[in-house]
């Protein structure tokens, strides 16, 4: 399709969805519930769309996606409000905000910040949107070039580059916890010849191990264990005023506005990589190319501004692989994979072709969600704020019972439940040990993809490994795996830590950024 | 986790880690790798065998690393040691307790009343036991509720799975057993909370939500989105009843 053509397509959506009174309801609701899913402490934006997926089981697909970004955008948003009110990051992509963000609140300038936080938010979703309009069709009519050996090595690249970000320790744990994520894909019989693997006899597990279950486990069970395991600790809001959109101040912040957009779209295109690193690594930026450093960590606008329209430009970057290549660019949106492929969109390069007016559509739903995050965080402020007043142990009770009824309603098996807990119990114990479950899931979803892509690459060349260095982009796909491996030895490490010995972006305080530099060897 | 914990605990997964790649090596060499499977002459590159047995590969080697990396770092000296010092009263601290509280109530819900109790039954049991074990902040509490809990759910799994004869004469044998296990933990509840005015009222509340979000999601998932709930029983009938005799 041209460019003219999309655009006429992403406009007739547009009219569509914002045609039915239903859908703009529903739009509403889902960016409400994924800022209060944001905002709630435990409760996370990956968990948020997991439990959402199930409800939108029903609808129309374009309705799903329109709930499902919603949810996203909203939930990605909603982070800085805890962060900004009660120095707690509702969500991990939200840390960076309560830096500056909490100093604000503390000098009576809570509105202020959370107006800046909404119009950088959505200054962020609409750059990421753009990319995803522009990118996408020409990443899918790249890979339909790709054969089955680019299809395995960039499975594999996937989970191993997001083992090797994602990981706060040894980045062969990320690898491990994506190695673990392909065995359970492994469970069922496999494709090309039905061979049953790991089934032990279980007439349930022919069938393989459905992705949302397992991803529901691994992202809901986690964080209710994690929250009901502390003693209750009594939240403190800081006054909320006036929330106005700041556009005057935000224009003086334009520049860091796009050149964090820009940012959250690159780190948010890398597999398994999610917004937290993207807001991070914008905020290390701006106070590096600061004139007043010193002023980040006391309410400096900048360090907000930064943050917040990384980790929403993130979410546009994390759609564009997940769309062109069926490889989720960030944990909500592995979650939204599986939400795909329950719809029946097999993400991928051949989507332009089998559904050539869902990427406009998805552009659509996008913009409706940043337009409904802006119009709901300009309104519903102190609405949602009083949500958060609801006791953590309270809400983590009833995600409880929603990670069971969800887990059980896509298939309508309560086999899947029997699975959902020992995967949550595994993904929990991982984290304890600080394993990323990001890999987990990834591989979870991108092991059959590899498997069967594998064995169909070494049946065409009948064996033979040699098409890996014949083409081009199997060998840089392999040339970067084997690179991001080797990097990890230590004598390499110490040589690149020789090589680039820079001042610290960020100070002592910002451990996350630090404990990513300092991994261990 | 802190940094020697952390690398104790690494030296016992690399151990755990090798031996389950292993064993999936193991697996893997029983599926075929050669000859003819269902008709289709294998060979070893298409065979179902090739990729459990690079993940295995990959697992077993990446436990090594880790293995040699926690060994390297102490961890299998601070394991030894921590072998050594290990005491009965550091095992059952706060956070265990309080871990094996949630373990009973999750465990519970998924293996023992979500296959056998009407879905609104299960629900509110679980919450009412897990909003009123952790609501409170009172440690002792939290041991009481959840010693009361488990042994409910002793005797129900007893009777229900042990004696299902027992109770053949009552419809829906399961849900009034069931009944009468959230009426007992309410009983037990508000006993404790007798004589504490402020825990009292939590435990009201807690029993509110426990009702209340089951008969949402109930009806919500039912009557709306027309999904199946994993089991429908006492209560649903119910709800049926009153819904036709509403709306039709």
């Amino acid at each position: 399709m041209s460019a003219l053509a999309n655009l006429i397509v992403f406009l007739q959506e547009l009219a569509v969805m914002l045609g039915t009174p239903f859908n703009i309801v529903l739009l509403f609701g889902s960016v409400t519930l994924g800022i209060f899913f944001g905002a709630a402490p435990g409760l996370t934006a990956t968990l948020g769309v997991a439990l959402l997926t199930t409800l939108t089981y029903r609808m129309s697909t374009e309705v799903a996606i329109l709930a499902l970004l919603g949810m996203y955008v909203g939930a990605i948003y909603g982070g800085s409000y805890s962060s900004i009110l009660i120095n707690i990051p509702g969500t991990a992509a939200a840390a960076a905000t309560a830096m500056d963000g909490y100093p604000l609140a503390c000098q009576g300038k809570a509105g202020k910040a959370l107006g800046i936080t909404t119009t950088s938010s959505f200054i962020g979703t609409l750059v990421g949107l753009i990319f995803v309009a522009a990118l996408t069709p020409l990443i899918c009519r790249m890979a339909l070039n790709f054969t089955s050996f680019e299809f395995f090595l960039l499975a594999f690249f996937g989970i191993m580059i997001s083992g090797t970000l994602g990981s706060k320790d040894l980045a062969y744990k990320g690898w491990i916890s994506g190695f673990l994520g392909l065995f359970l894909a492994c469970v069922g019989r496999d494709q090309l010849q039905f061979y049953p693997r790991f089934t032990f006899g279980i007439p349930e597990l022919e069938g393989g191990i459905d992705v949302v279950p397992a991803l529901i486990g691994a992202f809901g069970i986690p964080q209710i264990i994690e929250v009901l395991r502390k003693e209750v600790v009594p939240l403190v809001f800081q006054e909320v005023r006036r929330v106005t959109p700041e556009l005057r101040e935000l224009l003086r912040h334009l520049p860091t506005a796009i050149r964090s957009a820009l940012i959250g779209v690159g780190i948010g295109a890398i597999p398994g990589v999610g917004e937290d690193i993207a807001a991070w690594t914008s905020y290390g930026v701006a106070k590096s190319v600061s004139r007043h450093p010193e002023r980040y960590g006391r309410g400096e606008i900048d360090g907000v501004v930064a943050s917040e329209s990384a980790n929403n430009a993130c979410i546009g970057g994390a759609i564009i692989p997940l769309l062109s290549l069926g490889i989720p660019g960030s944990p909500p949106a592995a979650m939204l994979l599986g939400a795909l492929l329950l719809h029946g969109v097999q993400p991928g390069p051949m989507l332009t072709i089998d559904h050539p007016t869902f990427i406009p559509k998805v552009t659509a739903a996008l913009f409706l969600s940043a337009f409904g995050m802006f119009v709901v965080g300009m309104l519903l402020v102190k609405q949602v704020i009083k949500l958060l007043k609801i006791p953590q142990v309270v809400l983590m009770a009833i995600v409880g019972v929603l990670c069971v009824i969800g887990s059980y309603a896509i298939g309508l098996r309560i086999f899947n439940l029997y699975l959902m807990l020992p995967i949550g119990l595994l993904a929990y114990c991982l984290t304890k040990m600080d394993y990323p479950i990001a890999p987990l899931v990834i591989g979870v979803i991108l092991g059959p993809m590899a498997d069967a892509n594998l064995r169909r690459a070494l049946m065409v060349s009948e064996g033979s490994l040699l098409p890996i260095f014949t083409r081009p982009v199997a060998l840089v796909l392999f040339l970067a795996t084997i690179f991001m491996a080797v990097s990890q030895v230590s004598w390499v490490k110490s040589w690149f830590r020789r090589l680039s010995k820079k001042a610290p972006l960020l100070s002592g305080r910002e451990d996350y950024v630090l404990a990513q530099s300092s991994r261990k060897e | 986790m802190e940094e020697k914990e952390l690398r104790r605990a690494d030296f016992l997964t690399s151990l755990i880690l090798v031996a389950f790649g292993a064993w999936v090596l193991r697996e893997a060499f029983k599926m075929p790798l050669r000859g003819s499977y269902a008709g289709v002459k294998n060979v070893w590159y298409v065979s179902p065998a090739l990729f459990p047995i690079i993940v295995g590969v990959f697992i077993v080697f990446l436990g090594t690393l880790l293995l040699v990396h926690a060994i390297r770092s102490g961890g299998a000296a601070f394991f030894v040691h921590w072998l050594r010092q290990v005491r009965l009263q550091k095992v059952v601290s706060e956070g265990n307790l309080r871990f094996l509280a949630i373990l009973l109530a999750l465990g519970t819900f998924v293996y023992l009343l979500i296959p056998r109790v009407d879905f609104f039954l299960a629900s509110a049991l679980f919450l009412l036991y897990t909003i009123s074990a952790f609501y409170m902040e009172d440690i002792d509490l939290l041991k009481r509720f959840a010693k009361f809990y488990a042994l409910g759910s002793l005797l129900f799994a007893i009777i229900a799975g042990g004696l299902p004869r027992l109770l053949a004469f009552l419809p829906f044998p399961n849900d009034m057993l069931a009944l009468v296990f959230l009426g007992g933990y309410i009983g037990y509840g508000l006993a404790q909370t007798r004589t504490r005015e402020v825990l009292r009222q939590k435990f009201v509340q807690s029993i509110g939500v426990a009702l209340l979000v089951p008969f949402l999601l109930c009806v919500s998932f039912r009557f709306f989105l027309l999904v199946p709930l994993p089991r429908e029983g006492l209560i649903m009938e119910g709800l049926y009843r009153l819904y036709y005799a509403l709306f039709w």
